[in-house]
């Protein structure tokens, strides 16, 4: 995990311009990734968010959010199916506060693309029977 | 537990510059203690002692510090190659596993015994100390034979570590760029499992000669004048002042500059394998996805002037051993005062080159982090028979503007204080020595090694810091390349059920 934390870092550290065109290559190559490993992949990408000083993980997560917005419906589908099965992997407080920060920085983006991105995330925990998010990142 | 002291690399690098600036204080206080209280001789006898070994001391702590984060970046290449290669073989790619060169396994050990001698050293000046104060005359010249040839060799070992733990990185990533693409091809392609690549056509031989050469230099730099001294003192009682010390002081440095060239030139073939990594990638998949391969941007100008500077550098330090230093051993004269001026030049013309290698270095890994995983993501697609393809990223106008340029000026700042720690002294030397005021002359000379030490260890904080940037480059692509080869193999083996 320890090299995950550190390219988390170094994207944390980038210019913002740098980070989304780094990170929009990378979830794309986990969109594509076998779902076990997917799952493994994500579980460890927000568990080294987390280890962020709050200063940068907001942004960190601003432009995660940004760029998975960006990403075709299919690659959207499977990194939050990935996202929300990494729930169950990673310790609660790590899931719920990575799931608030995610939701509070879509709010941020406007009125429309919260609603899109929070009708997305249910859309998708109904369709593979997961517990849907909650606001306050349960 | 020595993988823990490996990345403590950070914390070592911070303590090492430390008991330079601790040094500098002292050697400002000895200055002022022999410009105006000349009266309290043990301060000076002790600072004297002091500051000939604890700034090289930290010096020491510096170049561990870079050379543990060269351990890391190893190991995480390695890694990478073994994660690749356990991949491939699930897909039935038998790999046999190459034999490393010596350097490899022994480069960690050349630095940890890099820094126990010079740790021998600071203890050994303990006792001269000691015997300095006691005024026991015996002891004390019997101290400094002992102590100096042991800092160099402290100095040929972690410099020369510093060295084999890049050719290391060249050789492991020479490998890699190579035999990647070519696997990933023969994966999707269904051939046969390939040829392992020669590795000795990876490494230029006459670097490694050139490394050693070095090592050796610096190494051995005091033990003739350590011998000469001891039998001169064992035979007449006497200590040998007509002994040019100058003259072997600058024989280190003509090693240290041989070792600095060479490190120029191992950085030189890591920019190269990782222009050719791009390249390869990007050709491997514009081949296999069918889509139009981007050319790499033109090679940055400053990677031409890193030849430069290593030539120049060098250059001008056998000008000055062999012009000033060998001349002022037989006739001694004011021209020793360029000396010290002169090393620093020369030291400065390699830092500045090794510098830009390492600018370059990052920019290519920033660039290759860009490109890495939307290749994975196409060979992935080809393999799924899904027609989706990834744009190769756009080539950026200006390069340069990816490199931590922050850094680079720091370098520089070391470089300019480095210089500037010794220009102006030889000047006043100078000009105390015309006014025949031979004490001042002295005591300005003394100050010219802290001045100098802090410069330098200003241009090793900034090379570690480089380093510590490259660590995190290596370990993303460590997982970038891990997870996808592993996902080719997945879909291959899919696929092919």
């Amino acid at each position: 995990m320890s090299e995950m934390n550190d390219m988390i870092q170094m994207l944390a550290d980038a210019s913002e311009e740098e980070r989304a065109s780094m990170l929009s290559q990378r979830l794309k190559m986990l969109a594509g990734q076998p779902e076990e490993q997917r799952i493994q992949s994500l579980a460890g990408l927000i568990s080294s968010v987390n280890k962020l000083k709050p200063k940068k993980m907001k942004p960190f997560i601003a432009t995660r959010t940004k760029v998975l917005m960006s990403l075709s419906p299919e690659e959207k589908e499977a990194l939050i199916l990935g996202r929300l099965k990494a729930a169950k992997v990673v310790d609660e407080n790590i899931h719920k506060t990575d799931m608030m920060t995610t939701l509070e920085v879509a709010k941020e983006m406007g009125e429309d693309k919260f609603k899109m991105f929070v009708g997305l995330l249910k859309q998708i925990a109904e369709k593979h029977g997961l517990p849907v998010p909650q606001m306050d990142g349960s | 537990m020595m993988n823990k002291i490996y990345s403590k690399y950070k914390e070592i690098l911070y303590f090492g510059f430390s008991l330079v600036i601790i040094s500098l204080g002292l050697g400002i206080w000895r200055f002022f203690n022999q410009m105006y209280i000349t009266s309290d001789n043990v301060v000076e006898i002790v600072l004297r002692r002091f500051l000939e070994i604890i700034p090289l001391l930290g010096l020491g702590f510096l170049k561990l510090g870079i050379g543990f984060a060269i351990v890391i970046i190893v190991r995480n290449i390695v890694a990478t190659g073994e994660n690749a290669t356990k991949s491939f073989n699930k897909a039935g790619l038998e790999l046999k596993k190459q034999k490393m060169p010596f350097f490899s396994k022994a480069f960690p050990w050349f630095l940890i015994s890099g820094i126990v001698a010079e740790l021998i050293a600071s203890i050994v000046m303990i006792f001269w100390i000691n015997a300095g104060i006691k005024g026991d005359v015996f002891a004390d010249h019997i101290y400094e034979i002992i102590t100096v040839p042991i800092e160099a060799l402290g100095v040929a070992l972690l410099i020369g570590g510093i060295a084999f733990g890049l050719a290391t990185i060249v050789m492991n990533l020479g490998i890699q760029v190579n035999e990647l693409p070519r696997r990933l091809k023969i994966l999707v392609k269904g051939e046969k499992s390939p040829e392992l690549l020669d590795k000795r056509k990876l490494i230029p031989k006459w670097t490694i000669m050139l490394t050693l050469t070095g090592m050796i230099v610096t190494g051995s730099s005091f033990i003739p004048i350590a011998i000469v001294r001891a039998i001169h003192y064992s035979v007449t009682g006497l200590t040998p002042a007509s002994l040019n010390g100058l003259f072997w002081d600058t024989w280190i440095f003509v090693g240290i500059a041989i070792l600095l060239f060479s490190i120029s030139y191992w950085l030189l073939r890591i920019i190269k394998w990782l222009r050719n990594q791009r390249s390869l990638i990007g050709e491997t998949v514009g081949e296999l996805a069918e889509i139009e391969t981007r050319p790499l941007e033109q090679p940055l100008k400053i990677t031409t002037a890193v030849h430069s500077f290593a030539t120049a550098g060098l250059t001008w330090m056998f000008i000055f051993f062999f012009v000033i230093a060998i001349y002022n051993a037989f006739n001694p004269s004011p021209l020793q005062m360029l000396i010290k001026p002169g090393r620093a030049i020369s030291l400065a013309l390699l830092f500045i080159g090794i510098g830009l290698a390492l600018l370059t270095i990052v920019v290519n890994l920033k660039l290759t982090a860009f490109m890495l995983p939307g290749s994975f993501t196409n060979i992935v697609n080809v393999i799924k028979g899904d027609k989706k393809r990834e744009e190769p990223p756009k080539v950026p106008d200006k390069p340069i503007k990816l490199s931590p340029l922050k850094l680079f000026f720091g370098l520089i700042s070391g470089v300019f204080l480095v210089i500037l720690g010794t220009l102006p002294l030889a000047v006043l030397r100078l000009s105390y020595k015309l006014q025949g005021m031979e004490n001042q002359q002295w005591i300005t000379e003394h100050l010219i090694g802290p001045v100098v030490s802090t410069g330098v260890a200003f241009i090793f904080l900034m090379i570690g810091l480089f380093f510590s940037t490259i660590v995190g480059f290596v370990k993303a692509r460590k997982s970038i390349i891990s997870e996808g080869v592993e996902s080719c193999v997945y879909y291959t083996l899919e696929k092919n059920s």
